[in-house]
This record gives structure tokens, sequence and C-alpha cells, in this order.
């Protein structure tokens, strides 16, 4: 039976993003028992939050909904080796994290553009973000919100996702980056200040 | 002085990370449904053979087959060139008692025998 007619309804639910009562482990065990379709649960579940750490690792024109569509499928892939020692979403991050790393790393052989030309490019995000009401100022805070994040290392782009965007604690910061709680502190330090000392310049004239 | 700069990037970083926030909450809208062509690339990696897996298999293929064709060489060589027990106690003997002692089924067990028998030291 193609999954397509038999999944029409996951795709048409509304903002609730959840359709059984079932854990992730439970819906892991039906998929790996055979029940392929079960998988678009989980996919349905996570999608905001990798698609989201995507966005901020390679903003709006950087492909970043189809390296969030490769984190799914390379999960659906190592499935069988998900140990449940962490939580389904925390491992999902790990391959996220790593997925994007390898992918910017085969960027970074590409031109980039200079920091001077990227920080006039955040100039104007900014000063179109302020002058703007908070109502229409979606797209522009996306905008602000991606440049000043591109000005910024992957590590510390990485972490301020999860921290500043995600809100996660630093138990779970140490579990998806794999380190101990004293370097999830002084790596969100180092990020902070990187981000700040490269944004600098825009709160020299204006103060929010 | 110090303590004011601190402050100014206490709040910058307020900014920072609220900016952050507000920037990334709404994610962009999709052309297409984002878990549906998830599992339409779910589908296709069920129903097509992945291609590192071919590439594995090519070699593994290859060395099958130099295993295989290196024994039966090894053995085609062993048939046709070493000589048997019998043979090799026909060397130099003379035309008649090879062709005498070649009637019997085998040599080498007449000798056995007569070995075990006590005719023969």
């Amino acid at each position: 039976m193609p999954f397509n007619k038999d999944l029409r309804h996951f795709f048409q639910t509304g903002p609730s993003k959840r359709l059984t009562m079932k854990t992730d482990a439970e819906i892991i065990a039906e998929v790996l028992s055979g029940n392929k379709n079960a998988y678009a649960e989980l996919v349905l579940r996570h999608q905001d939050t990798i698609r989201r750490y995507c966005l901020g690792i390679f903003g709006s024109g950087g492909g970043a909904d189809d390296a969030a569509q490769e984190v799914f499928i390379k999960a659906y892939r190592g499935l069988s080796s998900f140990k449940e020692k962490s939580a389904f979403g925390t491992w999902l991050y790990r391959i996220a994290i790593n997925h994007c790393r390898d992918l910017l790393r085969k960027k970074s052989r590409r031109k980039e553009a200079s920091l001077n030309q990227m920080q006039e490019e955040l100039g104007d995000a900014f000063n179109v973000h302020i002058s703007q009401a908070p109502t229409q100022s979606s797209f522009a805070a996306r905008e602000l919100a991606e440049k000043m994040l591109a000005l910024v290392s992957e590590p510390s782009r990485a972490i301020l996702i999860l921290r500043e965007v995600e809100g996660l604690s630093y138990e779970e910061m140490t579990s998806v980056l794999n380190c101990s709680l004293d370097a999830v502190k002084s790596r969100l330090k180092r990020a902070r200040q990187e981000i700040e000392e490269k944004t600098r310049h825009l709160f020299q004239d204006a103060r929010v | 002085m110090k303590n004011n700069d601190f402050k100014n990037q206490e709040k910058n970083e307020d900014f920072i990370g609220s900016t952050l926030r507000t920037g990334l909450r709404d994610l962009p809208q999709t052309k297409t449904n984002f878990v549906s062509n998830v599992m339409r690339r779910v589908e296709e990696l069920e129903t097509t053979p992945s291609f590192p897996l071919a590439l594995w298999a090519v070699p593994a293929v290859l060395a099958a087959l130099t295993i295989a064709v290196s024994v039966w060489g090894i053995q085609h060589e062993a048939q046709t060139q070493s000589p048997t027990l019998d043979e090799m106690l026909l060397i130099d003997m003379p035309a008649e008692t090879q062709g005498l002692l070649t009637r019997s089924p085998s040599f080498s067990n007449i000798l056995w025998n007569a070995t075990q028998g006590g005719f023969l030291p």
C-alpha cells in the first residue's frame, strides 16, 4: 500500500504536531518491527527543532530544509543503532550538528563573502528590523537573526541556537554536545562574546 | 567606566538572545510538505538498493571470483601434472613388466598387500 494515501492525515494535521500519545521509544519500536509509516510521526514531532537548527546554521537561502531532510534520513538509516541512552530528540540533535558541520566544511571550499561585506549586510538588516512594527517584522527579524549568526563560527552558532533559540538546559546541552558542564558553560560564554564583539557596531548608535 | 561597559555588554547579549529567539521562532513556509518529502525519501530507500552497497558488492564479487579461479587452478594443476604412485613405480621398468603389472587395478595395492602378507620385506 503506498504510504502517501496511508498518511494523508499526517500532512493535514494542525498545530498540535502530535497524532498519538505513544512515546518516541514506542514509535521507534514500531518502525523497527516493520511499520515504516510510523516514522512520519517522529518527523512530525521533531521537524521544527531540526529545521530551526539548520536554518540558524545555513540561513534561509542556504539549503536549510534540504539539510534537515537529510538529518531525518540519516536518523532513519541508523534507527536500529539508537540505544535509548538519551532521548530521541537529543540523538537527532547530534546527527544534525555533525551533518551541518560536514556540509559547512564542504561549503567552506567555495568563496565566501568577506567579513566587512557581511557586517554591512547585517547593518542593513538591523535598520529594516527596527524601522518596522513588531507585527510586520517577522521576515526582517529572521533575516537579522540569520545575518547575526552568519558572522560567528560554527561551534558558536550551534551552541547559541541550542541555548538562546531552543532554550535547552545546561544538562541537555552536555548530552547533545557530548561534553562536560564546565565545557558547555565556557563554550557558551565564548560564543556570546564572539557574537557580541561582531555585532557591537550595531549598538553604538541605536540602543534598543 | 568598567561597570558601564559590563552593563552595556549584558544589554547587548540580552538583545542578541531575544533577536535570535524572535527571528528563528517562526519557520518559513515550505513549498512542499516537509514530512511527506522525508517519507518519500524513506520509501525510496526501501525500494532501491543503496549505491554504497553496490560499491561494496563489486570488490567482494571480484575477490570471490579470484579465489575460486585460484583454487580451481591449483586443483587442475595437481590433477594434470602430479604423477600417481603407480606411475612413479612403473618408471624405468621394462615394457613387458609394465604391461603385466598395469592389468591389475592398482600396482601400489598389490605392493601394499604383499608387504602386509609377508611376501616382501
